[in-house]
């Protein structure tokens, strides 16, 4: 069964992983690799590969390192070129080209950050189907028959403006953060707009420590949407 | 270039016989190989073009060669709109103060107002500042590898905007329109008319029957084995 799992997420680093009957992938791999190491019990060669959705380091920290220990490695150009790795390990993927990872077939689409940054729909040919979006301040596009969603829930407008008086945010931030992750208010618009007939998890990832509300962000959107929630 | 706001009577678009001629020109512009792209097989585009230079006073191809297309609007270099205040007649040409060295390197543009002497200092900018708003690290940015002429081009745009926006005729710069230094729309709007428009799926493939190993030989696999075991080891702390 097709199974989602969050390791790190947030600022200062992200990882998961999606394993099916046959194989298992990361997605992001934005921690130190000993990190990452010890996250995979030390048997790196148990990942059969790793989706990279951008070039800031708390999404790709640990991806040099995991190239040099083989593991295949895909992401858009821009990723590679800013970490200088050159590796038959390093894939290059384009937006909206479908590709494989053993029994995974991946479809990436463009997201809304302020680099270039990629998403993933995820199918295993063992069934079931992931949505991961990350870093995003909304989504083009909307998706049907997905049985796991993980998707950045970062920051309630009000908290941020209230953080923002306080300062405790610096007001600069502000424009970064309303153009580039996704508010919680925009993350339940994107959920209803698809298609969420099939969905048993939803996974709200990318937390901002000082501008969300966990426990409150899970009960809204769970009451919102019917679906389990999880928060790691 | 007069220093004056722009009316109708200045356009193209407004009297039918200068309209249509535009319209010729611009079919012809549209069946060159020598303008960019976006105006390629694009007989609208030309016209606007040929609207702009008429506006500013310039020469068609020489605007066509300057303009640029950016998140769907239209964009002037900074390097025209600077050669158009320059010859504009209200201020002298524009000069620059550069001081500072690290993140508080700034420029400030600065230009004699003609009628009445006085020297106007335009906004300064700085490296700290393209680094809080965003502009330094945004992907491909010119910031990092030519911030010398970056600082110059900005504190230019910033003066230009700020004491003779007739200069621009309403048109930004493409860098300033890449690194969203202007709002161009609400954030608020731009995700109520963008966001979850189109579905997209999967296509259809028939499952492989036999999914195969992830590529590494079986000396590969041993090999990162007996390297993640002695790295294992190494951080076991002795007892």
């Amino acid at each position: 069964m097709l199974e989602f799992k969050t390791y790190y997420t947030g600022s200062t680093g992200n990882l998961h992983v999606c394993t099916d009957e046959h194989t298992r992938i990361a997605i992001d791999f934005g921690v130190p690799f000993p990190q990452a190491q010890k996250a995979f019990d030390y048997k790196i060669s148990s990942i059969d590969g790793a989706l990279i959705t951008h070039a800031h380091r708390d999404h790709c920290k640990g991806v040099p390192r995991a190239v040099q220990s083989g593991v295949d490695c895909y992401a858009i150009k821009d990723v590679f070129d800013s970490l200088g790795i050159s590796s038959h390990r390093a894939h290059i993927i384009t937006p909206l080209d479908l590709f494989h990872v053993q029994s995974f077939r991946v479809l990436p689409f463009l997201v809304q950050h302020d680099v270039p940054n990629v998403g993933f729909l995820i199918q295993s040919d063992y069934g079931g189907k992931l949505l991961y979006i990350t870093d995003s301040y909304y989504c083009k596009y909307r998706f049907t028959g997905v049985d796991i969603i993980a998707v950045e829930c970062n920051y309630r407008k009000e908290l941020l403006e209230k953080n923002i008086q306080a300062g405790l945010v610096p007001e600069v931030l502000r424009k970064r953060i309303t153009r580039s992750h996704f508010e919680i208010e925009n993350v339940k618009k994107f959920l209803h707009a698809s298609d969420l007939s099939r969905v048993r998890e939803i996974h709200l990832i990318h937390l901002s420590s000082t501008n969300s509300d966990p426990e409150q962000f899970k009960k809204e959107v769970q009451k919102s949407t019917g679906c389990p929630v999880y928060i790691k | 270039m007069k220093n004056e706001i722009v009316t109708q009577d200045n356009s193209l678009l407004f009297d039918s016989t200068r309209f249509e001629h535009a319209q010729r020109v611009s079919k012809m512009l549209a069946s060159s190989t020598m303008v960019p792209q976006h105006f390629r097989d694009n007989i609208g585009n030309c016209v606007i073009a040929l609207n702009y230079a008429h506006r500013a006073g310039i020469d068609p191809f020489m605007a066509m060669q300057k303009m640029y297309i950016i998140h769907g609007k239209p964009a002037v270099e900074t390097q025209l709109q600077i050669a158009l205040f320059n010859k504009g007649g209200r201020f002298s040409p524009l000069k620059y103060k550069i001081e500072g060295e690290g993140d508080s390197r700034r420029c400030v543009a600065t230009a004699k107002d003609l009628a009445s002497g006085e020297t106007i200092e335009g906004p300064p900018v700085s490296i700290k500042m393209a680094k809080d708003e965003g502009w330094y690290n945004k992907s491909g940015s010119k910031w990092k590898t030519l911030p010398e002429l970056m600082l110059r081009y900005r504190a230019a745009a910033f003066f230009i905007r700020l004491y003779a926006p007739e200069t621009t005729l309403g048109l930004h710069t493409p860098e300033e329109l890449m690194e969203g230094a202007i709002d161009i729309t609400p954030v608020e709007q731009e995700i109520e008319r963008d966001a979850n428009q189109e579905y997209i799926d999967i296509p259809f493939e028939e499952p492989d029957p036999d999914p195969k190993e992830n590529g590494l030989t079986s000396e590969e696999k041993e090999e990162i084995l007996a390297l993640e075991k002695a790295e294992a080891e190494a951080s076991t702390p002795g007892f």
